[in-house]
């Protein structure tokens, strides 16, 4: 996401940098967003946000996987890839684990792809199948615009069967398990099938996570304050979830795919700011106010972190089509509750927001600034599925705790 | 000889202790309570009964009072009443306390009045009124408190914030000034070409991606229609059916190509979508 039209606007920089958008002043004095997030402006004093963070790596895949693992890929990474470092919310639901029939992680509503390719980092890596978040759809709310190519599995949890017979059905199966059981032995494979198997039994039997996925249960009025939108709803089912006891929960804010720049999504290289104002922000100041206000005042977010990642800024020059291109260079996210300082920013982009000026900081800073709040020593070693240890995080934890 | 004796004595003790919460905590978890050590300290404990134990009731308080050194309860969503809140009133190094969504009232705030390590106490969606926020002055330590949902005015939270000024009282927002996004639907523009299946003029063989554009597809046939979006690799993806004389709202992009089908999936025709937002009527 621009930083220059969100969370770091540069009215000093000359025209064909600064864009079109003004700078508006939030709740905190002194701190400045771009003016399509008014709503977010008021939640300042609930906001750290980091201008300073930056890389060397300008293809979503890349940045991507980077902004999600902590850790640069190497060589080739797949979307499925076993060798791949795990993403942030498998690492944070090793550490956390939730009650039995709780998922270890969700993530919604889409898998993230990147002109028909599906990006790594998402998944558990080398953690393992039983660590992969569990992919999610949003019940409610309007699609994101244009077609969605891609249709990955994702769990339903709206089935309509009763209890009785999901329980007949799962005798049935375990009486077959066990035949069967005997036969294969302990194959990995099969260990993993059940594995979700039970897990999604536990879910549809009466799991509070089944309870939180309905959204009808929700205050109608709440769910207009979010916005009738795939992004609002996904972050309201967020916090059910979170209430429900899912340890962690990712939300993409866009659609499924990254289609080149034409698609309804945040890779703006053609008429960026028609885009930014009246599609994109609008949705994004909504949802996330929303989800600031509701936490706030059912006394969950000191309990509860926020983290907006993005996997890049965009270029400080506007280009021919009227959009704004990749750049790694410098860009902004956003921390929000549970052991997170308000009203700050942390580092400062330089005047023309190419690079950072002041605490210049990288996406494993970012993740080592997550693992504190988490209660998580960010230097801990993990084991992958060798028995071969590797410490989780290479950075180190930014001040603003 | 004394050495040892200290020793065994010191066991005993830790013993008898364990001994004494252990099987407070196994009542617990019978109810449904979630236990976790608290840091800090041996035999400090935080409680949790909002997720599977919702059917937590007065009377199952009593195990929770046992655990001397509770420091964090959090009893959401159970069936817990004011009365059972008496059991609270030893859980003197309490610091986090959660009752909403209870059948809470004011009169059971009133057992709250020793907890005074109390840091965090969340009454939203409670019954409590200002006489409950009366009860609460001598908390000292109490740095945040939730009242949502309830019937707690704005006198009361002044009135309680003259003597605990350092508190912050969150009161939330009320919902009836919640505004819906108004959608502004856009008014098509114009109409897109029918392109006739077997027609002069070929539709593009695959759709290529460009702005987002909105479609209202209209059926003017006798007959329901299959649509379907020829995908980035020339390959049908059904998008849905409409009826005879019905409408369609379709999200797209510009430059793709729809195909109209009969029922049996047999192809009439194709538009091909533009930039601004269009109406596609399906011939009679």
């Amino acid at each position: 996401m621009s930083h220059y039209e969100s969370f770091d606007p540069k009215p000093e920089a000359p025209v064909d940098i600064r864009g079109e958008f003004k700078p508006i002043n939030t709740a905190t004095p002194g701190i400045q967003f771009s003016e399509h997030i008014p709503l977010i402006s008021k939640h300042s004093n609930k906001l750290a946000i980091v201008r300073s963070v930056h890389h060397n790596n300008g293809a979503h895949s890349g940045a991507v996987y980077l902004n999600l693992t902590g850790h640069q890929p190497e060589g080739q990474i797949k979307a499925k890839g076993r060798k791949n470092w795990p993403s942030i919310t498998s690492v944070i639901s090793h550490f956390h684990r939730p009650l039995a029939g709780i998922p270890n992680a969700i993530r919604m509503p889409y898998s993230m792809y990147d002109n028909g390719r599906q990006m790594a980092g998402e998944s558990a890596g080398w953690l393992g199948a039983k660590y992969d978040p569990i992919l999610m759809r949003t019940p409610a709310g309007e699609p994101y615009g244009g077609v969605s190519r891609y249709d990955d599995p994702a769990l339903n949890l709206k089935l309509n069967l009763d209890k009785q017979r999901i329980s007949d059905r799962l005798t049935l199966l375990e009486q077959l398990d066990h035949s069967l059981g005997q036969r294969l032995g302990n194959s990995t494979a099969y260990e993993k099938l059940d594995h979700y198997r039970q897990m999604a039994a536990d879910m549809l039997l009466g799991s509070p996570v089944r309870e939180a996925y309905d959204l009808e249960k929700e205050d109608h009025r709440i769910r207009d304050m979010y916005g009738d939108h795939i992004g609002g709803q996904s972050l309201l089912l967020a916090r059910r979830l979170v209430e429900a006891g899912v340890p962690v929960v990712q939300a993409v804010c866009s659609a499924g795919d990254l289609a080149g720049g034409g698609g309804d999504n945040w890779d703006t290289h053609r008429n960026h700011f028609p885009k930014m104002k009246n599609r994109l922000l609008p949705v994004f100041d909504r949802a996330v106010s929303a989800l600031l206000t509701d936490l706030e005042m059912r006394g969950m977010l000191d309990e509860t972190l926020v983290v907006f990642l993005t996997d890049f800024g965009r270029t400080p020059k506007i280009n021919a089509n009227g959009g704004r291109d990749h750049h790694p260079g410098v860009y902004s996210l956003a921390f929000a509750g549970g052991g997170i300082n308000g009203g700050q920013v942390y580092g400062a982009s330089d005047r023309n927001g190419i690079e950072p000026a002041s605490g210049a900081c990288t996406p494993a800073d970012i993740h080592a600034t997550v693992f504190k709040a988490m209660g998580i020593n960010h230097n801990a070693e993990l084991h992958d599925q060798l028995d071969r240890p590797y410490r989780i995080c290479d950075g180190k934890p930014l001040p603003i705790a | 000889m004394i050495r040892l004796l200290l020793f065994l004595v010191l066991i005993s003790n830790q013993t008898l202790g364990q001994t004494a919460d252990q099987s407070a905590i196994e009542s617990i978890k019978k109810n449904g309570g979630l236990v976790l050590p608290s840091p800090g300290g041996d035999n400090r404990w935080e409680v949790q009964f909002q997720l599977r134990g919702r059917n937590l009731n007065d009377a199952g308080l009593k195990d929770v009072a046992k655990l001397k050194n509770l420091i964090e309860l959090n009893l959401r969503d159970t069936k817990i009443t004011s009365a059972g809140l008496t059991h609270l009133k030893g859980l003197v190094n309490l610091t986090r306390l959660h009752l909403e969504r209870t059948n809470v009232d004011d009169t059971g705030i009133v057992h709250l009045k020793g907890l005074t390590k109390l840091r965090y106490l969340n009454l939203y969606n409670t019954k409590i009124t200002d006489k409950a926020l009366e009860h609460l002055a001598d908390l000292k330590n109490l740095e945040q408190l939730y009242v949502w949902q309830t019937d707690v005015t704005t006198v009361g939270i002044e009135n309680l914030k003259k003597k605990l000024p350092s508190l912050t009282i969150v009161k939330g927002i009320d919902l009836s000034k919640i505004i819906p996004v108004k959608k502004e639907e856009p008014k098509p523009e114009n109409d897109l070409r029918w392109l006739p299946e077997g027609g002069a003029e070929k539709p593009p063989e695959k759709s290529i991606t460009g702005e987002f554009t909105i479609i209202r597809f209209v059926n003017k046939r006798n007959k329901a229609v299959k649509l379907f979006w020829i995908d980035y690799g020339g390959k049908p993806k059904l998008y849905g059916i409409i009826d005879p004389g019905a409408e369609r709202r379709q999200n797209t992009y510009e430059d793709a190509v729809w195909m109209i089908a009969d029922e049996q999936e047999m192809p009439l025709g194709y538009f091909v979508t533009g930039r601004e937002f269009a109406r596609a009527i399906i011939p009679k």
